[in-house]
């Protein structure tokens, strides 16, 4: 039986509640946009202002704060009027700010969303609003894709292994290379390490030559010299699965890892280590965090590192917008700044885990350099 | 007899079929009704002479058993004693956490936030050991981990004994809190550990067993015993038969609830040091399934998810099952996707086998009474 007095309580915890919607509607509206315009907006010169927003994809990421930082920088040094807007790494905010964005119309919008499950809805809130956009590292359906080319990282990451691996002696006979996937992830981490298996295949004495595409999710082994086991793209999980792989694998074997991202390549090298393998191991990974830089800088194992210069993508994606702007077709997908690391180049773009120099232009994202904006903020590299 | 031992004999199903030398079987009421009670008939016979823990230790060790004389067969290096070493270590961190989930499961609640403070102690562990120098430095990492993980139990104890919140939304609430403040610690980077003095748990111990295996077997045992012989285990075990019944016995029941918490606490820290130590690094999203890891090792080992009844040795079985099927189906080179299908399906059927002996012995009981 409701109690006296209850219904009003209830009826008051109902219009509470109708004034907390409306407040969320209200926030989820305004879309977090910090609301201020560009830095140095005035100095641009006639004709080279450009309107930017930026959906950020989660501004309490330190990672990702660090690209919006990045961003308002480059803005600034550009001359570009530029809005930022938190997507807080949900594809709710995704979409909340997507329809605040095409309200706004700016001249072109750069969107990071983390859940690529609602990429196809700020697709058609862009395209609906006439706005050209990009979409950063997470696809959305009608905008210009910017994003790292994993098959690139994976090719120069076996060319790197092959080469030390010939240096040593090693052949077909005698070696065999394992690729850590991280299938949850879906097909970027395979692409790296299928790559890296088709440029290694080609390169090692006596084996197979192989490609990309013959590799799949699924593949297990391949051939005499192909092993593929699953990481679960974290270090315990590479270390156990690894560990438990190598109990299988004859201890003269010779082995060359390729792991897609750092934590997987330190959860290899200790399972390496831990199994007593890694002085007849090589190692190859993706990432340029500080722990594998300062591998590949101090550990004979770890032969290449490849290199993903966040802090640029950035002035990228702007020099994008640019081309936009100015009527330019993009090409399918403009690759992000990157090149793979050997103990020989790494202190040419690092200083500790900084970079401190940018890696040459891509060959994808060539049509950048006729902006003239990658010049301007000196990420044109050489 | 006490009336507090009374209580806690009548209402639950004692550990380890409850063979306390101090209470006479007659004068239990057992949850699943089978084990000390006289049977006869057919299946009365067939099972009299064997209670419900024992069978249910059986049917787990069949399992394993049988898993193990498929993957002899199958795979030339299952039965390598390198590879039992390699299997042992694989589930010295779940089998660690998961001797903390028992304790809390067996006390009638569950604790969620193991998968916040083992990837929390573990970064914990790797910043300090950094920090600091030699012998000196890891003591302090270890201390300060293991402070930390008793720290977030003792937090978990009191917010659902003080604040009667469910234990259910207490650890996932700290699981969450933790988690993000292992994240923060190192701006969500993993943390190598310099000092390679810090891997000295996955060092030899025993001639090739490892530190962190003996360590793990060690306090399989302990764990055993304070449950199967001690006050404290058999108040534990009254706590989760009936947590009223337990409180009109006199036994301090917040108490002895915030204990439970604050071991399962201190378990979880210990499991994030030795996973930090194997690792030689500390990383913030490691071991992020393990509350289901270790919940599901723990109903597997035969104990009940309403509280008051299960057994260490039957957790310690339930992980070893889980790490002798992950061990062979990396082995096998199985393909990722049908490793999980294929290790849910022997888990349901592990499962299955327990409620099946747990049928055959009620079919005894009723034989019995007839």
């Amino acid at each position: 039986m409701r109690a006296p007095g209850k219904r009003s309580r209830n009826s008051l915890g109902r219009l509470t509640a109708a004034l907390a919607s409306l407040s969320l509607c209200v926030i989820a509206a305004a879309g977090c946009s910090d609301g201020t315009p560009a830095a140095g907006n005035g100095g641009a010169p006639a004709g080279e202002s450009l309107d930017v927003a930026f959906a950020s994809p989660n501004d309490q990421s330190a990672q990702f704060a660090g690209i919006t930082q990045s961003m308002r920088t480059y803005a600034g040094k550009l001359g570009y009027a530029l809005k930022v807007h938190d997507n807080q790494g949900t594809g709710t905010q995704a979409l909340a700010n997507a329809r605040v964005i095409a309200n706004a119309k700016p001249d072109v919008v750069i969107d990071w969303t983390l859940d690529a499950g609602v990429g196809k809805s700020l697709g058609a809130a862009f395209n609906r609003a006439g706005v050209p956009c990009i979409a950063m590292n997470t696809e959305i359906p009608g905008c210009s894709f910017f994003n790292i080319s994993n098959s690139q990282y994976g090719t120069e990451g076996g060319t790197n292994l092959a080469a030390a691996a010939k240096s040593r002696g090693w052949d077909a006979t005698n070696t065999t290379y394992i690729g850590v996937n991280f299938a949850a992830s879906g097909p970027n981490p395979l692409g790296a390490i299928a790559h890296g298996f088709e440029a290694f295949s080609k390169s090692l004495p006596g084996a197979k030559p192989v490609q990309a595409s013959e590799i799949t999710a699924g593949t297990t082994r391949l051939g005499d010299n192909y092993l593929q086991v699953d990481g679960g793209g974290t270090i315990e999980g590479t270390f156990n699965a690894l560990k438990a792989t190598l109990q299988g694998i004859p201890s003269d074997r010779n082995l060359a890892v390729f792991t897609p991202n750092d934590d997987m390549g330190q959860g290899a090298l200790r399972a390496l280590n831990s199994a007593g393998r890694a002085k007849n191991s090589l190692l190859a990974s993706i990432g340029s965090g500080a722990a594998g830089l300062k591998e590949l800088r101090t550990n004979p194992v770890w032969v290449s590192e490849g290199a993903v210069y966040l802090d640029y993508w950035a002035g990228y994606t702007l020099a994008m917008a640019r081309a936009l702007k100015d009527g330019k077709k993009l090409p399918e997908i403009t690759v992000a700044p990157q090149n793979t690391l050997t103990k020989e180049n790494v202190d040419t773009y690092f200083s500790g885990s900084t970079p401190k120099k940018a890696p040459p232009v891509p060959e994808g994202s060539a049509y950048l350099i006729e902006t003239g904006i990658l010049a301007k903020l000196g990420l044109q590299g050489v | 007899m006490s009336t507090e031992r009374q209580v806690a004999s009548t209402m639950h199903t004692p550990p380890h079929g409850a063979e306390s030398p101090r209470v006479p079987a007659e004068s239990r009421t057992l949850r699943t009704g089978t084990a000390s009670r006289p049977a006869t008939g057919p299946f009365g016979r067939l099972t009299g002479a064997i209670n419900d823990d024992t069978l249910a230790t059986l049917t787990l060790l069949l399992a394993i058993a049988g898993v193990g004389a498929y993957l002899t067969a199958a795979a030339d290096d299952f039965l390598s004693m390198s590879n039992i070493i390699t299997i042992l270590q694989t589930i010295a961190v779940i089998g660690i956490a998961s001797i903390g989930q028992s304790f809390a499961i067996f006390s009638g609640g569950f604790d969620l936030s193991v998968g916040g403070i083992l990837p929390l102690t573990g970064v914990l562990f790797a910043v300090i050991a950094n920090q600091g120098s030699g012998p000196g430095g890891l003591l302090t990492a270890l201390i300060a981990a293991l402070a930390v993980g008793g720290g977030v139990g003792l937090a978990n104890g009191l917010i659902i004994t003080k604040g009667r919140i469910n234990p259910l939304i207490t650890t996932l609430g700290t699981l969450s809190v933790c988690g993000g403040a292992a994240f923060l610690f190192n701006n969500g980077i993993t943390t190598p550990i310099e000092d390679v003095a810090a891997s000295v748990l996955a060092a030899p111990a025993l001639g090739r067993l490892t530190w962190d295996v003996v360590i793990y077997l060690m306090i399989v045992v302990i764990a055993s015993l304070v449950l199967g012989v001690t006050v404290l285990g058999r108040r534990i075990y009254a706590l989760g038969g009936s947590r009223e019944a337990a409180r009109r016995a006199g036994i301090d029941v917040d108490r002895l609830t915030i204990s439970v918490y604050v071991l399962s606490g201190v378990f979880a820290a210990l499991a994030g040091v030795v996973a930090a130590s194997q690792l030689q690094a500390g990383s913030p999203s490691s071991y992020s399934t393990i509350p289901l890891q270790t919940i599901t090792a723990v109903i597997l080992g035969g104990a009940s998810l309403y509280g008051g009844y299960g057994a260490i040795h039957g957790t310690f079985l339930g992980v070893l099952l889980i790490g002798v099927i992950a061990n062979g189906l990396n082995l096998l080179q199985i393909n990722t996707f049908y490793q999980q299908i294929i290790t849910g399906l022997v888990l349901l059927i592990a499962v299955g086998l327990t409620r099946a002996r747990a049928t055959l012995m009620r079919a005894a009981h009723s034989d019995g009474k007839e």
